[in-house]
């Protein structure tokens, strides 16, 4: 019996780890307000944004006041994108921010930051991801729905659950209300 | 060397590095037992200063490999035997040989060098480049009782894959995803200092799933059965879905099961999530059955049945369920979900829950 046989192949496989966090930096705070947008007259303005809770099964939601020239969805994002990095639950990349904000139509575009490619996780992170930004820019009345940019071009590679090159919806079923 | 049979000699051109005058040096080695591979196995990791050519080879009676760094020197702290706690290997050591350095396995059983893996990892943050050679920790005969499945695997659930079972699964087509693959590892988590992928997991408890059905008489396909892309590397998010929903539609499968791991940034959040779209009419009754029988057969927390848009039950033809069978963030539910039995359970619940859908639209 010829034992002497051989197989063995020689793999080469490069494994491509994602890149270590960037350096955080900070999205300019936004004083003048987007030209699409109108404001009340008083001088203070109230904004709801919306975080993970603890066990990330809901996104709850966070007063701010705030100027009222301050009242866009830029900002809001931008205090969004603050009370995550601030919180224990933290569902955004390290580093991200909002380049720019487009509402046209009903439709907002938000372009985010390459840190936005950094994005990995379970489907509880990508609906959180989602009901994140998407309740928090339809807080605004003339948004309807929310699509993503990256860098200026579509979000074709994100967490491998949904497509999100589409437009998102309001879902306020991802909303927990926090008992008064 | 005239004992030693070297038949196959597996080259390594380990990433491009500008050649550097001096011989590579091997800083470190390190083994680890992972129970997240079928069959389990004892991974070897080599720490180089720079890149080294390396040939491994096995010799004729298939229990000692051979892996030679050409050009390269073990560091004095590293050339040395070390302990290895595996049942399938009895010893490794790293030696100076000649102006190479040599790795040698050797394993207490016959292992073929298709079990064997050899690769190069690249450097990344503080890791410096690596050599990494996986051999098998258990032994062919204990590892063949698992991988060949059919029987072994099917266990207790299934060795009621009775007569009431096959007349259930007669002809019924199931197809099961495996989520994530090849380029996309899915949600990473950390088990004693190593990374775990969510794409190895769902594959661990997707086939057992396909055996325990197979037996039963059910025509199971597969997204995939090994880790890879389904439609390519680095594809978009929706081409890679679309390509897992096309196989299902292709077959025209009754029942769609997509397996996924969760995560998130709170360590003590954990629990198994059943999601559907309602398409077909029978999408929440398929969620349904798999989220009751999770529940009933598992110690896992309830996060419910929900619903929402996830590419995979919003494309498929056929009643589809994307079940997240727990947090990889976890280390409790990771230390399960990379033990030898935990992927099996999981695997036997969902098929009691499959067998239940279909009782119940018969």
């Amino acid at each position: 019996m010829k034992k002497a046989m051989l197989l063995a192949a020689g793999l080469l496989v490069l494994a491509v780890l994602p890149g270590c966090g960037e350096v955080p930096q900070e999205a300019p705070r936004q004083t003048v307000p987007a030209a699409t947008e109108t404001f009340p007259a008083q001088q203070e303005a109230t904004l709801t944004v919306y975080v993970s809770d603890s066990d990330g099964m809901h996104v709850v939601p966070r007063t701010l006041k705030v100027a009222a020239r301050d009242k866009t969805v830029k900002n809001a994002l931008f205090q969004m994108i603050q009370l995550d990095r601030a919180s224990q639950y933290r569902v955004l990349p390290t580093g991200l921010s909002v380049l720019g904000v487009d509402v046209k139509d009903g439709t907002c575009v938000i372009d985010l930051s390459k840190e936005a490619k950094n994005f990995s996780g379970g489907t509880t992170m990508e609906n959180l991801f989602l009901a994140m930004f998407v309740n928090t820019a339809t807080e605004f009345p003339n948004v309807k729905e929310v699509t993503f940019r990256v860098e200026g071009k579509e979000l074709t590679k994100f967490a491998g659950h949904y497509d999100m090159t589409l437009p998102y919806k309001r879902d306020e079923s991802l909303i927990r209300m926090e008992k008064k | 060397m005239k004992k030693f049979f070297l038949i196959f000699a597996a080259l390594l051109a380990l990433l491009a590095a500008p050649l550097s005058v001096s011989a590579a040096e091997v800083t470190a080695l390190r083994t680890a037992a992972r129970t997240d591979g079928d069959p389990p196995f004892v991974r070897i990791v080599l720490d180089l200063s720079a890149s080294v050519k390396a040939v491994a080879s096995l010799d004729k009676s298939g229990d000692t490999l051979s892996v030679t760094l050409k050009d390269a020197v073990p560091a004095s702290s590293a050339a040395k035997d070390y302990a290895v706690n595996a049942q399938n290997v009895r010893s490794v050591s790293l030696e100076k040989d000649g102006s190479d350095a040599l790795l040698t396995v050797n394993m207490k059983n016959e292992t073929a060098m298709s079990d064997i893996k050899v690769f190069a990892l690249k450097a990344n943050g503080s890791l410096p480049q690596r050599l990494v050679v996986d051999v098998p920790s258990v032994s062919k005969s204990a590892s063949s009782k698992s991988s060949s499945g059919v029987k072994g695997s099917a266990a207790k659930s299934s060795s009621s894959a009775s007569s009431a079972d096959k007349k259930i699964l007669k002809g019924k087509v199931i197809c099961i995803d495996a989520g994530h693959g090849g380029s996309d590892v899915g949600a990473i988590g950390t088990l004693s200092g190593r990374s775990v992928y969510e794409k190895d997991i769902t594959l661990s408890i997707a086939k057992p799933l396909r055996d325990m059905l197979q037996s039963a008489g059910a025509k199971v396909v597969m997204t995939r059965s090994t880790d890879k892309d389904v439609a390519r590397a680095y594809a978009g998010d929706a081409e890679e879905l679309q390509a897992r929903c096309d196989v299902a539609n292709k077959a025209k499968a009754d029942i769609f099961l997509s397996i996924h791991i969760d995560s998130f940034s709170n360590a003590s959040v954990d629990g198994t999530t059943a999601y559907y779209y309602p398409k077909t009419g029978r999408d929440l009754l398929l969620a349904r059955a798999l989220h009751q029988s999770m529940m009933t057969n598992m110690a896992i927390p309830d996060r419910g049945v929900r619903s929402n848009d996830l590419y995979v039950n919003v494309h498929t033809n056929m009643p589809a369920t994307l079940m997240e069978m727990g947090f990889i963030s976890n280390t409790h539910r990771l230390s399960m979900l990379t033990s030898s039995w935990g992927p099996k359970r999981i695997a036997e619940s969902m098929y009691q829950g499959i067998i239940d859908y279909f009782k119940q639209i018969s």
